[in-house]
């Protein structure tokens, strides 16, 4: 503070220098104002910028928010992110779940009517392992934008993944079954064993006597079903008797664990329309049942057999010389109120199209099959119930031509629609019990007691004879002896001369003869010598024959102690059994 | 004491000014020459205080105070990996680091990046405010809180330098990749235009308004001033 105070006399003394001094430049503009411009531009634009890639704000209803983050979760279609899930909170009735999800900016248009939104988790459905990738990244919610006009905010999340998404080219249809089997969504559609398509709901009638499924072929196989497709389970292993004997039939292995549906269209079928989507289709319990004709392909039929129908199953096949011409549809028993007894009827149908191309005609012109079968049955064509399976004693009808039947009275139905009925013939095994049964009443019909009696009484009689001849006077008898003798004394001599006579003219000759016969019974001894080839042959076919013969017995025995071996075959160990085949 | 220490004479009373390049203090041409001087050694323009620097300081604030708010908003770092992709806002990132138990971590990302900023622009408002209404209270703890806040400034800039290194380092392609988001940016641009407007404000104003204040009633001040 020593120092001279600030004043303008000390400044002239001071070293400090004068500034240089410089023209006024005016700065109208402050042009650092430019910056705050700049900063609200900045901020306008990023501001913007958010605002237009903020889209919809939307709601979606879910049974539930596992997995789900507020913040984290996205919405994701086709793997691209277009949402993002904001805020998961209960609903007012806390029922479900009310998660409200971001949409991003465009976003709009995939906000359809029908839109449907679900939670993508890992999940097992149809044979396919699905959402593996959210073990690790979390859930995510999967959206299949629909196809509808109008748009909305608030959604209602499915359940499980639809198995089929809006843009997948393909064709849905109805099926209606009265049981689910093992199908489920998912479940595949097989055509000719090669998955077309899959199930993509299932649901109860509204009556509750059926079901319904939707299936959804995919885009190059909707072609293949027609109005006249059948659709038939396709799940597990279909194992049948029948008369014709053990099925065995089963699809994939895919769907013999998880089941599943196949189709086809019979090959008698007439070429159809292609059917419409969500055609309604019946979905029947096997292939077999699946592929039989419908009523307008079939021919009805009716025969009363005499025999027991035991063994004749609905389903049984008619055949014509074992060719299948049609199956039997019903078997019952009614009273016959004119004529006083219980018949049986069996009805049956058969194919139109094999009768008429039996006939050799298949055209519009050619005679009708019921024609046909009325001609047929005039010229004798009989039903007959046959044994078709030993075993099980599944039995079927054949269709034969008889000789020497009767022509039946009624040959023409009695009204429309009505069946035909044919005439029968007893079946081939009774016809043999019947003979067998005829064989062993005449045989009882023979009197072996009085046969026995009346041989007694005749054994008597000629030991009384025998008795009476001891008894006879011999000396009538020597006189009697003695004329015979002469008499026969005078015939030996006159013998005597022929014989001269016989020796004179023929004896050379016969000495020819003689000498020929014994060259010839040498020739035949040779034959018969025990080393002779024919000897030998002989005896080689004889031993054959033994053998043979021992087999049977053998055979025989085996039957008798194992009669089954006839169907199954020897068994492996051959136990009493395998000298038949050492021989 | 606060009398005594207003009332000292100070150089631009004295018509001296220091140059602010070179450190020469040189006396100013008398102000009714209607010009502008330049350092006698270096040739600088010689000010008596940062021209402007109330409405600078303000514009530079405005602006921060623009931009603090996409800063805040919008997303500083996109980090994307296999399992999408995630976004994350400076809040967003605190409270990812308290929900995880990094509490220290939480409190220093919060208060290095929104309380520093945010008290930056308030203190700096309220200077300026002072300033203008030509305040005399507590012009000490004011030049306190100016330094405090100068001081504090750089740091905010860690937010910054993180997602820079992590863009850098992390582009595994597909699998991992991290990048800035447009939040970045409007946080980097606050951070600079604060610590502009900090360096653009002069704190001797404070002490000018604080000496103008009594000076009202002091004749002679202003009869120095006006010499």
């Amino acid at each position: 503070m020593n120092e001279p105070p600030p004043t303008q006399p000390a400044a002239a003394a001071d070293p400090i220098p004068e500034a240089v001094a410089l023209p006024r430049r005016r700065r109208n503009l402050q042009l650092v104002w430019l910056v705050p411009v700049l900063a609200v531009l900045i901020a306008i634009v990023l501001g913007v910028r958010a605002w237009i890639d903020h889209g919809p704000v939307i709601t979606i209803r879910f049974p539930s928010a596992e997995g789900l983050e507020p913040g984290k979760t996205r919405i994701r279609y086709k793997s691209v992110d277009i949402g993002t899930v904001k805020a998961v909170r209960l609903s007012a009735d806390r029922k479900a779940v009310v998660v409200v999800a971001e949409m991003v900016n465009g976003a709009q248009s995939l906000l359809r009517e029908d839109t449907r939104f679900w939670v993508v988790r890992p999940r097992f459905a149809g044979g396919e392992l699905t959402g593996l990738s959210t073990v690790l990244s979390g859930a995510f919610v999967g959206v299949d934008v629909g196809k509808s006009e109008t748009t909305r905010r608030d959604f209602t999340g499915l359940d499980a993944p639809p198995s089929i998404t809006t843009d997948e080219p393909g064709r849905e249809f109805v099926l209606h079954s009265s049981d689910l089997g093992s199908i489920d969504i998912g479940s595949p559609v097989y055509y000719r064993r090669m998955n077309v398509g899959k199930v993509t709901a299932i649901g109860l009638d509204a009556d509750g006597r059926g079901v319904n499924l939707r299936v959804f072929l995919h885009t190059p196989y909707e072609g293949l079903v027609t109005h006249n497709t059948r659709f038939w389970h396709a799940s597990g292993v279909d194992l049948s008797f029948d008369g014709g004997g053990i099925k065995l039939q089963t699809q994939s292995l895919v769907s013999v664990l998880l089941g599943g549906i196949a189709f086809g269209t019979p090959p008698a079928a007439a070429p159809a329309a292609v059917a419409a989507p969500d055609y309604v289709f019946t979905l029947f319990a096997d292939e077999a049942r699946a592929m039989k004709r419908s009523n307008a392909e079939v021919m009805p039929l009716l025969a009363y057999f005499k025999e027991s129908m035991r063994g004749l199953a609905p389903g049984a096949p008619v055949d014509f010389r074992g060719v299948t011409v049609g199956e039997v549809k019903s078997v019952e028993i009614n009273f016959d109120t004119e004529a006083r007894e219980i018949r049986a009827p069996v009805h049956m149908v058969l194919y139109r199209d094999l009768i008429r191309a039996s006939a050799g005609g298949s055209g519009p012109d050619a005679a009708s099959a019921e024609e046909l079968l009325q001609r047929a049955i005039a010229r004798g064509l009989r039903a007959q119930l046959r044994i078709g399976n030993l075993i099980t004693g599944q039995r079927h009808v054949a269709l034969e031509f008889a000789r020497g039947v009767p022509v039946p009275r009624l040959l023409a139905p009695e009204g429309a629609g009505a069946p035909l009925e044919i005439p029968t013939l007893p079946g081939g095994l009774e016809d043999l019990q019947a003979t067998l049964t005829q064989i062993a009443k005449t045989i009882e019909r023979v009197p072996f007691d009085e046969l026995a009696t009346d041989m007694q009484a005749a054994l008597k009689s000629l030991r009384a004879l025998l008795d009476k001849t001891g008894q006879l006077p011999l000396s009538d008898l020597t006189a009697e002896l003695r004329g015979t003798l002469a008499s026969l004394d005078v015939a030996l001599r006159r013998a005597d001369q022929v014989l001269r006579q016989f020796d004179e003219t023929l004896a050379p000759g016969l000495g020819a003869a003689i000498s020929e016969t014994r060259q010839t019974m040498k020739a035949a001894n040779e034959l018969l010598t025990s080393d002779a080839p024919a000897q030998q042959d002989l005896r080689n076919a004889l031993q054959e024959l033994a053998r043979a013969a021992q087999s049977m017995r053998e055979l025989t025995d085996l039957l008798q102690r194992r009669p089954d071996v006839l169907l199954r075959g020897r068994p492996a160990d051959g136990s009493g059994v395998g000298t038949e085949g050492e021989r | 004491m606060k009398g005594s220490l207003l009332s000292v004479p100070t150089a631009a009373a004295a018509g001296l000014a220091r140059c602010r390049a070179c450190g020469q203090l040189s006396r100013l041409p008398a102000p009714t020459s209607d010009g502008a001087a330049a350092c006698p050694r270096c040739g600088t323009v010689l000010h008596l205080r940062q021209p402007a620097s109330v409405a600078r300081t303000w514009a530079y604030l405005s602006a921060a105070a623009v931009l603090y708010v996409p800063a805040n908003v919008l997303p500083v770092m996109r980090s994307g990996s296999l399992f999408g992709v995630q976004e994350d806002t400076i809040l967003s990132g605190v409270v990812f680091l308290w929900h995880d138990g990094s509490w220290f971590l939480a409190a220093l990302v919060f208060v290095a990046s929104i309380v520093v900023p945010l008290a930056k622009l308030l203190v700096l408002a309220f200077l300026l405010l002072g300033v203008q209404w030509r305040s005399a209270w507590r012009p000490q703890w004011r030049t306190r809180l100016y330094r405090i806040i100068e001081y504090l400034g750089r740091w905010s800039m860690l937010d910054i330098y993180v997602v820079t290194l992590l863009a850098a380092l992390i582009q595994v392609q597909s699998l991992a990749s991290i990048q800035a988001g447009p939040g970045a940016v409007a946080f980097g641009a606050v951070v600079v235009l604060t610590m502009l407007a900090s360096q653009s404000f002069d704190p001797r104003l404070i002490w000018d308004a604080a000496a103008a204040a009594p000076a009202t009633a002091r004749p002679p001040a202003s009869a120095q001033a006006s010499r």
